[in-house]
């Protein structure tokens, strides 16, 4: 029985568990790796994907899929720099973006939930939608050199702190509190745990999910904003294939498909994971085109330690 | 026992689907600390009627009063917060399986307590898991942790938090639909002595649908026998055989 739970404790913490292993191995294979420049480097390369994360990682608890945050990304990118460009104050355009964002959310929940769409479907629609209007809007463009004070959260410093690494840390500190601490947390893992019994318990399913898709859409937007201020530029094909990579993060840090079972600390353990393996690529000078058959052969590892904790928990005759 | 009053009268019901008939003029009572065997074969209009308790549709013709008023159930919703509270054939597809006792118990009508002065509420986790403690314990149900998800326990330890959930909110009629019909043996046992203690000792009156005469006979106090859409027979299980009762459930002389 003791060891059934040490195992399950490796189980619950096998991406932090990983990422120390990684590390360690590489603080000695690889030069530079350890170093606080090359954290530095890592977080930074982490923060964009991290943020959409926290969205896709609502969907997933929820028992969703979101295809649409990549899309959201490059809309939001692409209408807050045409605002500035255009005149408009700097506080308007993040207003335009975020709002942008809450209304592509807003309207894959209501597809889900009202039209009865399944998500996948709902959500793809947004996907192919959401991506052509940000391409149809600036004909393709990418809008070039933007107002410094704009680009402040994707290029700014905080004291010694870049300031995305900040944003980094209070946005999963805050939706981790979210998730675990409060009602609406605690009833967005319900809903993906069983839909049918949150719905007869009482739950408002309805207002569940498409709070779930808007906050998912509010981080794809603000990502943009982070996006667009880190490259100084927006180009509508920001982010193109990142929602493979977001699910890819959300699935080694645990969280299941199927809904209801993980957490967002883990989901960011698999965000630098994810990072950290790419940097160590880089600093070896591997091809950058291997990095996608690594990544599969870490999501098949991850379900495969998913499957085995189940199995654990699981009650047996 | 069957002297202080009537709380629940369904008067004349009638339920077409289509050109079938599934309840024809269908009378039925409930008192306090009841509990009643509702059986028949298949397509007697046994769930028909206690889908129409439930909430899950209305009635054609026909009037439900609950507690001598008249009640009209538009969803299941609307029946669960007048405190009939159903629990269908697999008691754990009210769970949520991956979380754990507590959450379950208190789904969707979680305890919060006040942060920052009231500025913010959070989960009282402490509190839900005392509190579903008290509940597991009051009716006799062995969990070793509240902390544990319902995945970790047996069929039967489901039935019991499902049940448990139930009587948290002090339902005025609890109505189990073939609760026993996906058990062994064993569980089986635990679960009917289960039901029969919330019946007897709990006073909560109690509706249960059965194919299993066995045990229709070891713990209701009235059987109400089905056929056809109609009641063709009302009984005491101590007053009749189990051949008296097949023979009612099947028709004929």
């Amino acid at each position: 029985m003791r060891k059934r739970e040490f195992l399950k404790f490796l189980l619950d913490n096998s991406v932090w568990i990983i990422i120390v292993v990684f590390f360690t191995l590489n603080a000695f294979l690889t030069p530079k790796f350890f170093t606080l420049l090359n954290f530095r480097n890592i977080l930074i390369h982490s923060s964009i994907l991290g943020i959409v994360v926290i969205g896709e990682s609502l969907c997933l608890l929820s028992g969703h899929f979101d295809l649409s945050v990549e899309s959201t990304l490059a809309l939001s990118a692409v209408l807050g720099s045409m605002a500035v460009k255009n005149g408009l104050s700097i506080p308007l355009a993040i207003g335009i973006m975020l709002m942008s964002g809450m209304l592509v959310g807003f309207a894959n929940g209501t597809l889900i939930r009202k039209l009865g769409l399944n998500a996948f479907v709902a959500t793809l629609i947004t996907y192919i939608g959401i991506r052509g209007t940000a391409l149809g809007i600036v004909e393709g463009k990418t809008i070039w050199n933007l107002p410094a004070a704009f680009c402040f959260f994707g290029a700014g410093n905080i004291g010694i702190l870049p300031v995305q690494i900040v944003l980094l840390a209070v946005l999963y500190l805050l939706f981790h509190a979210v998730l675990i601490y409060t009602k609406f947390g605690r009833h967005v893992y319900l809903v993906g745990d069983n839909q049918l019994a949150a719905r007869i318990s009482g739950i408002n399913v309805d207002r569940v999910v498409i709070t779930v898709f808007m906050l998912s859409g509010l981080l794809s937007a603000f990502a943009g904003l982070v996006m667009a201020g880190r490259l100084n530029s927006a180009s509508p094909l920001f982010g193109t294939g990142m929602v493979f990579e977001a699910m890819s993060a959300a699935i080694i840090g645990g969280i299941s498909l199927r809904g209801g079972i993980g957490s967002l600390f883990m989901a960011l353990g698999g965000v630098v994971l994810l990072s950290s393996i790419s940097n160590v690529l880089n600093l070896h000078a591997v091809s950058p085109y291997w990095i996608q058959t690594i990544r599969a052969l870490m999501i098949l590892f991850a379900v495969t330690l998913d499957s085995l904790k189940r199995r654990l928990v699981r009650y047996e005759e | 026992m069957k002297s202080d009053g009537i709380l629940l009268k369904m008067e004349g019901i009638c339920k077409s689907f289509g050109e079938v008939r599934a309840l024809e003029n269908v009378h039925f009572t409930l008192s306090h600390h009841e509990i009643v065997g509702l059986v028949g074969g298949n397509g007697a209009g046994k769930s028909t009627l206690i889908k129409i308790l439930a909430g899950v549709f209305p009635p054609d013709r026909g009037r439900i009063y609950l507690e001598g008023r008249e009640v009209h159930f538009k969803s299941p919703r609307d029946a669960y917060e007048q405190g009939i509270y159903t629990v269908h054939q697999k008691m754990e597809e009210i769970l949520a399986p991956h979380h754990d006792v507590a959450a379950n118990i208190f789904m969707g009508e979680e305890i919060t307590k006040p942060l920052f002065g009231g500025l913010l509420r959070v989960l009282a986790r402490r509190e839900m898991e005392k509190e579903a403690e008290s509940v597991l314990s009051r009716v006799g149900i062995t969990i070793d942790s509240v902390r544990r998800p319902i995945v970790s326990y047996s069929g039967g330890q489901r039935q019991a938090v499902a049940l448990a959930k139930a009587l948290r909110k002090k339902p005025k009629i609890l109505v189990l639909d073939e609760p026993t019909a996906a058990l062994g043996v064993k569980e089986k046992f635990q679960v009917l002595h289960l039901i029969k203690r919330l019946g007897k000792e709990e006073g909560i009156p109690i509706i249960i649908v059965s194919h299993n005469l066995e045990e229709v006979f070891e713990i209701v106090d009235r059987i109400v026998v089905l056929r056809n859409g109609q009641i063709v027979g009302e009984c005491s299980p101590s007053l009749v055989t189990k051949e008296q009762v097949v023979q009612m459930i099947v028709g004929g002389e």
